[in-house]
């Protein structure tokens, strides 16, 4: 069995917790995209190679190109 | 992450370049007898990485100020002249393997310490010496141009940052007697502090940070252009506005909460600390009072055995000497007897009449009759025969050894007779007394060893109140009357930080809920064109969705966390317990306060703690957040200790060993809980993969270790 990654486990923790995001009409897959995409620049946040504010710039530009 | 090898030269107790040990996955042992170099071995594990080593009684000592007691004594004492240069080092390789690279990388950490010769005196004074500073050097494969990197100082050590990162290493790199500092479970924020340092509990606050902003960014956005479609532009200016403002005042509210809380941990923590110091102080009387006690009643102990030892001494070896006399005497006593006898069957003798002479009653015949019945003559009253047997009447022999003299002393030899008598009489009671005596004093021993154990009981909880609870007990009322002022100080500023949050929090739960009504309030604004698509307005919809999960999510994760320690801590220890039955109960983290606490089955808190209790309960807490760590943070670290077993007994020693075999990938184990005899027996267990044996020797074939010649060698038996 893979062992999971944090990645892993920090996203399975959001779409657990939403019960896959059950609780709302919004697009799932969009939903998952999303928390992935956060979940990658929380662990580039806590390697120390990106800031938080830098971070949250990058996550609106995918969201612009994700969501029309 | 799995450490290969280590290499020491001259380091500490190990003399000449010639000790490696090679490790292997799972559990390594490494035993010995007490300064069999054990202790020394660990501190090169951690002054390789660290620059400095665990002391007791000092904490952590760098290597400026362990100067040349850093270098081995043998070598230092075999240097015969000036600028003679020793080299102490210690390498590890460690082997690293991780998801993102196939092939593991290893890397060679060496610290190099340099002393010079500078004068010929004595070699172990500090001044003999000049020192350089210590050296690092990391040296590892590039895999991409496969070339031999070399970094050193800061690059070194940012390499072993990354390797064993500072924060985590304190939990996987300690010493049995460092535990009470590393896990204390008196300290509210041992745990959370040990959570948040090797789990990714606190990356939920980072993520919540992260799409909070986004979601503020993105419904100004959205909010301002919607207002460009709107059919009152001026009403949905207005709402903007307000929400706009509510939204500020929220903001500002949280980072105040924030802010407070942060500041309310502090002064908690601070409170703990002084609770804790008046905690210690109203102990220390009674402390106080109980040491005064144990010493007094030790001091009557010690004047009694002093009389009893001393003085009594000087009585009981006169009566020893009697006693041990006791067959000369009584050999003396029947030569006595044998003299007397003798003496009376001489005086029995004194009126003996030689054979050839009649005694008095037939003399007297003779002369009735006036016969010489020896001759059987004629012997008339009057004539000279009949005077001759009249004069053999009442003739006695005197011998001459009863002459007065002699008798005088033939009286001297019977008083003294008699007292020998009365001496072999006495024997019986002088064996009693002489025996009473030394049952007194050995029960005098034992009470006075009792009373120093008490002693050094208390000193030691005395010496816990300062160590422990930071507090100088000497200071008495003075000590007690500041940190109470600290206290009552310290629990105003908690009240009104307390007050403030809870204003806060309720300012920004009503302004959520006045946003929430502006918001709908907003949305029945008619749009002059329905068929523009905003889409801020779509994305805000999803980073409001997103923010508002991911900050419930934060709770529930460490909840999650929490309960999976305390679960996989109580696997371990009932592992352990099992074996041992004076060990008992459950672990469990009150989720209030995170203290750790022994409770029964119905969840009571148990009271008869011992610190075999503690250290296990401790081990297994620890045991659980590194075996968490490694699963949560996808990597794995070698767990190393020195001593952890100390406290238990045998049996536990081994369940421990054999729980920890199987939480982590490496570990290695100092212990000196397996005796030499043992270990032929421990070779052969499934669990351990490797096992080295030190042992402290010297070339001079002398039975008593000096530091001049003595040094540590290590066996490797199982690898």
């Amino acid at each position: 069995m893979k062992k999971l990654t944090i990645n892993d486990r920090l996203f399975e923790s959001i779409t657990k917790a939403t019960n896959d995001f059950s609780d709302t009409s919004l697009d799932k897959t969009t939903l998952q995209e999303i928390s992935k995409k956060l979940v990658d620049y929380v662990i580039e946040v806590d390697s120390s190679h990106t800031q938080e504010a830098n971070a949250a710039r990058s996550l609106e530009n995918d969201l612009y190109n994700k969501i029309r | 992450m799995v450490i290969k090898s280590i290499k020491l030269k001259n380091f500490q107790c190990y003399y000449g370049d010639k000790h490696e040990i090679n490790f292997t996955e799972g559990l390594n042992i490494i035993t010995g007898s007490i300064a069999s170099g054990k202790s020394k071995l660990f501190d090169a594990f951690y002054w390789v990485l660290n620059d400095k080593i665990f002391v007791t009684g000092k904490d952590w000592v760098s290597t400026k100020s362990l100067g040349v007691s850093l270098v081995n004594d043998k070598a230092k004492y075999e240097s015969k002249a000036i600028d003679d240069l020793i080299e102490t080092s210690v390498e590890i390789v460690v082997k690293m393997t991780s998801e993102r690279n196939s092939n593991p990388i290893e890397y060679t950490i060496r610290r190099q310490y340099l002393i010079t010769r500078r004068t010929m005196q004595d070699c172990f004074d500090p001044s003999t010496w000049t020192t350089s500073p210590p050296n690092l050097i990391v040296e590892h494969v590039n895999q991409k141009n496969s070339n031999q990197e070399i970094a050193q100082g800061q690059e070194a050590k940012e390499i072993i940052e990354n390797l064993f990162p500072s924060k985590i290493s304190q939990y996987i790199w300690f010493q049995g007697e460092a535990l009470d500092k590393l896990i204390d479970f008196d300290n509210k924020g041992t745990l959370r502090k040990a959570i948040d340092y090797i789990s990714y509990v606190p990356l939920y606050k980072t993520m919540n940070n992260i799409i909070s902003t986004v979601n503020e960014k993105i419904s100004r956005t959205a909010r301002k252009e919607v207002g460009k479609l709107s059919g009152n532009i001026k009403l949905y200016d207005d709402l903007t506005k307000k929400i706009e403002d509510l939204n500020k005042i929220t903001k500002n509210n949280k980072q105040f909460v924030e802010d407070k809380l942060i500041t309310l941990g502090e002064q908690t923590a601070q409170m703990e600390e002084v609770e804790s110091a008046l905690s210690a102080l109203a102990e220390y009387p009674k402390l106080s009072e109980e040491k005064i006690e144990i010493k007094n009643d030790l001091l009557s102990t010690n004047n009694e055995i002093e009389r009893l030892d001393i003085i009594e001494r000087k009585r009981f070896s006169s009566l020893w000497m009697l006693y041990g006399a006791k067959n000369l005497f009584q050999t003396t006593t029947e030569r006595l007897i044998e003299f007397e006898d003798y003496r009376q069957s001489l005086i029995s003798k004194e009126y003996e009449l030689p054979m050839d002479v009649p005694g008095d009653v037939y003399l007297n015949k003779m002369l009735k009759e006036e016969l010489c019945m020896i001759c059987d003559r004629p012997a008339k009253k009057n004539s000279e025969a009949y005077d001759n047997i009249k004069a053999k009447l009442n003739r006695k022999i005197k011998p001459e050894y009863l002459t007065p003299e002699n008798e005088q002393i033939n009286r001297e030899v019977l008083t003294f007779k008699s007292k020998l008598g009365s001496l072999n009489r006495n024997y019986g009671s002088i064996k009693s007394e002489i025996i009473e005596h030394k049952t007194k004093l050995n029960e005098l021993y034992e009470e006075r060893k009792i009373y120093n154990e008490k002693l050094q009981v208390v000193n030691e909880d005395i010496d816990k109140l300062y160590t422990k609870r930071g507090i100088d007990v000497s200071e008495g009322a003075q000590s007690h009357s500041r940190k109470h002022g600290e206290y009552k100080a310290l629990n105003e500023v908690i009240r009104n930080l307390n007050r403030k949050i809870e204003g806060a929090k309720a300012s920004v739960k009503d302004a959520d809920m006045n946003i929430a009504a502006l918001e709908s309030e907003m949305s029945k604004i008619q749009r002059v064109d329905n068929n523009v698509n905003v889409i801020e307005e779509k994305i805000a919809k999803y980073t409001k969705y997103l923010a508002n999960h991911i900050s419930e999510i934060e709770q529930k994760e460490y909840n999650k966390l929490i309960n999976l320690i305390e679960s996989e801590a109580n696997m371990s220890f009932l592992d352990i317990t099992s074996v041992n039955k004076t060990i008992d109960g459950n672990i469990k983290i009150d989720r209030e306060t995170f203290r750790v606490l022994n409770v029964d089955d119905d969840g009571r808190e148990l009271k008869n703690y011992n610190t075999g209790h503690y250290t296990l309960m401790k081990m297994c807490i620890i045991n659980a957040i590194i075996s968490l760590t490694n699963d949560y943070k996808d990597a794995s670290y070698p767990f190393i200790t020195d001593a952890p077993t100390s406290n238990l007994d045998d049996k536990a020693t081994f369940a421990y060993l054999e729980s920890i075999s199987g939480t982590f990938e490496q570990s290695i184990v100092i212990t000196k809980d397996i005796s030499e005899e043992e270990i032929k027996k421990i070779k052969e267990l499934d669990y351990i993969s490797s096992l080295c044996f030190l042992k402290i020797k010297n070339d001079t074939g002398n039975e008593k270790m000096n530091r001049k010649d003595a040094y540590s060698i290590i066996t490797q038996i199982k690898n």
